[in-house]
């Protein structure tokens, strides 16, 4: 599904990220763990094409897209959500939900109805019907990361790019965000891409995982072997 | 030849309010498109002293420049308060409700039809025109010429440029920022004053005309076509452009299509050179050596030669507690990031905060430096309350930090970013500025100090290369020499060694734990726990905005508990988790 | 004190204060969606105001005036953005540099009208003037139709951002630009779009000066900047604080005489500029930034 090759990028020619690969299959999820500043959301970043890459190349179902723009890889079915400020704070819920999908419909894409995906999104997160007139900027942070979750699946992606989504929220709410996603896997055979610094939760669900240090990939490992091992100290 | 005489004097005119201006915009960064209303006060002052008062000639011109001055350092009190388009904004309203007062304001300054009849220095000749005034003219070019380069170039001049780069590390350093500020918008005041004297004697009329928002904008562009922060690039602008109407009435244009096509052309010039040089003519540093081309990063990794460090002078003895911090609070709307957090900082050791993301370890840094006040707790450093010292006043007593995101100033040269963290310097105030032989004398040994804390990171030889052409790695450890520089013997180091490569890391953390041989207190908040075991001697633990253990890094690494916090481990133990 | 003249005055301050207002929400589109400090609006607007003056001279109807001149501000509000801060943005030019080059294709637009237009005010010809008279209050046709055109614009624009698909792009842009491209919006594009429709409004507004009074090379700066600050004053990012920061402009340019000298009038919309940006720099209707 997307495969990194020797990725190198950064900030105003400041490298963050000096040498990454990897790769995520179809249906699968893979975390991404190490320690902050280690280059794991500038990663996520520029697979997307929110920030070019300056060296390597990344190919999404086959199609070299190092060189694309957000925008035409969001039609190509990729999806993002950041890590803060992940809803339009300004709008209401129900626009969050209509302007994620402004990339549907697209590059022979088959889409669905929005009528139905919306009724799909209020029924996997009962929770966004009761607040579609509320201002996304008025919600608890729990609903806020709910509403990405909702925006994600608006959006009708083919692969899932998340950095953080436990940031900031209660035990109990990373536990059902994790559930969310696993199930969103399961049920559009979605592909997951996840940054997360809950390694244990990341793992629960996760079936690879990478770990970067100082922007590179030092490891590579399957989720069970390394949720098996007796401390994770030394991955950060 | 009276005709070009005039031209010259016009120009020099322009010059010393571009100097005025270039000292506002280009050295610190605030601009003010109020300076052809501030020009206007000192020329009125001037005309009203001269005609009304019946004051003589030269204190005419004190009095220009005394109102001038005035009028901007009132400027300065709302200009404090905003930045960016607000700052624009205001003083675009300063300047037009100025512009409407010189119109209105008729029985002081004659409406439209302005003041006349102001007498002109005749300098022993019978009739002043244009060539006797030239020397007067001449000299107060001079001066202002004179003033601007010695105050440009001075201690307190590079200040004022680390605060147009970035006013957060002027204050971590130990600067007064909002003093320098007042400053400079008084200095400008003066010069602008000064000319606007000048402007007065020199036409003996004056009108609102001359102090239109079109003469502040004409200002703007002759500084930043010249070179914004540089004064030699003001003295072109204010040529070219003063001339260039005049010129073309040579040429039998006649008035009113000299004045359109002046207009056109620095219009025209403006979004050229912003497009194309936006560093205008005579840029800042224009005599700074480029580094060579196409040089890869981190190459001269093995060049770098570090000396030995002899400069320190730590007074605490080793072990003894330097800053104590106790029971801080601190909640932004809803969210703790400090929530009863008590620390000590010993002499001579490194303490590291290590906690997961968001456990508040950023926050810390900014409640012991005073760039976010507590809502509760005390600080102390050296057994001094700092708990309600701001930033500089905190770096000066010795307790000073560094930023995850460097902030080094890249449009300065690595020399002048050290010199300018150096404390208690001659020429740093205005008052020492006026005593020039210390601020000479002074000039030496800041350049030898600032050296040696260059060579001792192993930078000594990129000493006049601008800041913005290192690499990364190297931004690191300038930041490293600043930090050095301010004298302080307590350093906060945000993500010393984050973000470069893994033999800059290398070099960093060798010059960390080389420091705290020294005597040097350090504190760092590193999430890279590679680093943290390799140079801390005791780390504590923080989540959501408290300290829930210290110990060695191993000690606390050992903990089941804290692993829990770190990675979620729901259980204590890795592997009992999952669904 | 001539109370009598209150209510002849507040239907002034209302009817300038409309036209103000759509010249707010025109450049606060611009502004709260790309942070472009758009001095040169001022240019956009004198360029509508000539382009109407153009068309009306040639006998057409004043409806093909207002046409022409929205048409006109539009293309060069539009070509502005593109050949301008476009390129700018992409060489990461500061804020200010963008700002001073704005200065300088104001500064240079307006020369290049007076050489083509020459110095002298051109009045709009195609229509035709009239009093209205209601009981003790009077005004004209002129402030009528502009007040008018002012509150279509206003609420065209509205409906615009409320109840299209790329209207909801703007706004999302607005709020949040980095989450509004992770999902697929061109942020240049939605650049190129505000600059566009705030331009076409700029344009009309200056038609509608032109009808008011006339022409000139330097007729744009006036307006745009009473637009500035009613922005400033009624909080950025939103219509209904341009809206209130316009009116209640007009208001105070009209009933400021009241209690005010004459010649204190024209001061007194930057004074009430000053105290609302060191008192509450959000502006009066300030959105809670999440």
């Amino acid at each position: 599904m997307l495969e990194v090759d020797g990725l190198r990028t950064g900030y105003r020619g400041r490298p963050a990220v000096f040498d990454a690969s990897l790769s995520v299959a179809e249906g699968e999820i893979v975390a991404l763990v190490g320690h902050n500043g280690a280059g794991k959301t500038t990663t996520l970043k520029s697979v997307v094409g929110l920030l070019p890459a300056w060296q390597g190349g990344v190919r999404f179902r086959e199609e070299d897209i190092s060189r694309s723009r957000a925008a035409d890889n969001v039609r190509r079915g990729l999806c993002f959500l950041p890590e803060d400020d992940f809803v339009f704070t300004d709008l209401t819920v129900e626009d969050n939900l209509t302007l994620a999908r402004f990339g549907v419909g697209s590059q022979g894409r088959a889409s669905r109805d929005a009528d139905a995906v919306r009724a799909e999104i209020f029924e996997v997160l009962p929770v966004l019907r009761e607040r579609s007139k509320q201002r996304a900027g008025t919600l608890s942070g729990g609903e806020r990361r709910m509403l990405s979750i909702g925006m994600a699946l608006a959006a009708e992606p083919r692969m899932l790019l998340v950095d953080e989504p436990s940031l900031g929220l209660a035990p109990v709410l990373v536990e059902r965000v994790m559930d969310l996603l696993a199930e969103l896997v399961r049920r559009k055979g979605l592909s997951v891409l996840m940054v997360e610094q809950n390694v244990d939760q990341a793992l629960r669900i996760a079936d690879r995982c990478y770990v970067m240090r100082a922007g590179r990939i030092v490891m590579e490992e399957s989720a069970a072997r390394l949720a098996a091992r007796d401390q994770w100290w030394d991955l950060f | 030849m009276q005709f070009y005489i005039d031209i010259v004097n016009a120009a020099l005119i322009v010059a010393v309010l571009g100097f005025s201006v270039n000292l506002l915009v280009g050295y610190t960064g605030l601009v003010s498109m109020a300076q052809g209303a501030v020009y206007g006060v000192g020329s009125y002052a001037a005309a009203v002293a001269a005609t009304k008062a019946g004051l003589p000639f030269p204190l005419t011109i004190l009095a220009s420049i005394a109102a001038a001055t005035l009028v901007s350092v009132l400027m300065s009190w709302p200009a404090l308060r905003v930045k960016g388009e607000y700052l624009i904004l205001l003083t675009l309203a300063v300047q037009l409700v100025l512009s409407g007062v010189y119109e209105a304001w008729v029985p002081v300054t004659g409406g439209t039809s302005g003041i006349a009849g102001i007498p002109q220095p005749a300098f022993g000749a019978e009739f002043p025109g244009p060539g006797t005034l030239l020397p007067f003219v001449l000299a107060v070019f001079v001066v202002g010429f004179g003033v601007s380069l010695w105050v440009g170039h001075s201690p307190f001049g590079r200040t004022l440029r680390v605060i147009r780069e970035d006013e957060s590390a002027a204050e971590s350093v130990g600067k007064h920022v909002t003093y320098y500020k007042v400053a400079v918008f008084a200095l400008a005041g003066a010069l602008a004053g000064l000319a606007g004297g000048t402007y007065a004697h020199y036409q003996a009329f004056v009108n609102p005309v001359s102090f239109s928002l079109d003469q502040s904008i004409f200002l703007m562009a002759v500084v930043v076509l010249g070179g914004a922060g540089n004064l030699f690039g003001t003295v072109i602008g204010a040529a070219v452009l003063a001339s260039f109407p005049q010129l073309l009435l040579l040429a039998n244009f006649d008035n009113q299509v000299a004045a359109v096509a002046q207009r056109f052309l620095y219009g025209l010039l403006l979004v050229l050179f912003m497009l194309y040089r936006p560093q205008g003519l005579v840029p800042e540093y224009f005599r700074l050596r480029r580094r060579t081309p196409g040089r890869p990063l981190g190459r001269d990794l093995a060049e770098i030669q570090i000396t030995d460090l002899n400069f320190c002078k730590i007074t605490a003895k080793g072990g003894s507690v330097v800053l104590r911090a106790t029971d801080l609070h601190k909640s932004f709307d809803g969210v703790k990031p400090a929530d009863g957090l008590s620390m000590v900082l010993p002499a001579g050791r490194i303490t590291a905060l290590v906690g997961p993301n968001g456990a508040g370890k950023t926050t810390v840094f900014n409640l012991l430096t005073g760039f976010v006040p507590p809502d509760r707790g005390r600080v102390t450093l050296h057994a001094e309350d700092i708990t309600h010292l701001p930033t500089w006043q905190r770096a000066r007593r010795g307790l000073v930090r560094s930023f995850q995101d460097v902030r080094i100033c890249e449009g300065l040269s690595v020399l002048d970013n050290v010199r300018t963290a150096i404390p208690r310097q001659a020429g740093e105030t205005v008052g020492s500025l006026l005593l020039a032989p210390a601020v000479i004398r002074a000039r030496r040994a800041h350049v030898e100090a600032a050296m040696s804390y260059l060579e001792f990171v192993g930078l000594a030889g990129r000493a006049n290369e601008p800041a913005a052409a290192l690499p990364f790695g190297e931004h690191k450890l300038l930041a490293i020499a600043r930090l050095l520089a301010t004298e302080a013997d307590v350093l906060l180091l945000d993500e010393p060694a984050s973000g470069v490569d893994r033999a800059w890391a290398e070099r960093v953390l060798d010059l960390i734990r080389r420091l705290a041989d020294e005597g040097k207190t350090i504190c760092l908040v590193e999430h890279n726990l590679d680093v943290v075991r390799a140079l801390a001697d005791r780390a504590y633990f923080m989540d959501a905005g408290r300290i829930i253990a210290e110990g060695t890094p191993e000690e606390l690494m050992a903990d089941e508990h804290l692993a829990a916090v770190y990675f979620g481990t729901r259980s204590g133990r890795p592997g009992h988790a999952g669904g | 004190m001539e109370l009598d003249a209150i209510p002849q005055l507040v239907l002034d301050g209302l009817l300038t204060g409309s036209f103000y207002a759509m010249l707010a929400v025109s450049f606060g589109l611009i502004f709260a969606t790309t942070r472009t400090f758009h001095f040169a609006h001022a240019l956009t607007l004198t360029a509508g105001a000539y382009a109407a003056v153009v068309v009306g001279e040639r006998g057409l109807p004043f409806v093909l005036a207002l046409l022409a001149a929205g048409a006109v501000g539009g293309a060069v509000g539009w070509l502005t953005d593109a050949g301008l801060y476009r390129p700018l943005r992409r060489r990461g030019a500061l804020s200010l540099n963008i700002f001073l080059a704005s200065l300088g294709l104001l500064i240079a637009g307006e020369a290049v009208i007076q050489f083509v237009f020459g110095p002298n005010s051109r009045p709009l010809r195609g229509f035709t003037a009239a009093g209205l008279q209601a009981g003790p209050i009077a005004t004209g046709t002129v402030q009528v139709v502009m007040a008018g055109v002012s509150w279509g614009l206003v609420i065209l624009v509205a409906c615009f951002l409320h109840f299209t698909r790329y209207g909801l792009a703007v706004r999302g842009v607005e709020s949040n630009a980095f989450l509004a491209e992770a999902f697929g919006i061109d942020r240049g594009r939605i650049f190129g779009l505000v600059f566009a429709i705030g331009s076409v409004m700029a344009g009309v507004g200056g038609a509608l000066l032109a009808l008011q009074d006339t022409a000139t090379p330097t007729m744009g700066l006036a307006p745009i900047l009473a637009a500035f600050i009613a922005v400033f004053i009624g909080g950025i990012g939103s219509v209904a604080g341009a809206v209130i920061g316009g009116v209640l402009l007009g208001l105070l340019e009209h009933l400021g005489g009241i209690v005010l000298p004459g010649y204190l009038q024209t001061i007194v919309a930057f004074v009430l500029l000053f105290v609302v940006l060191l008192v509450r720099p959000s502006g009066l209707v300030a959105r809670a930034r999440g």
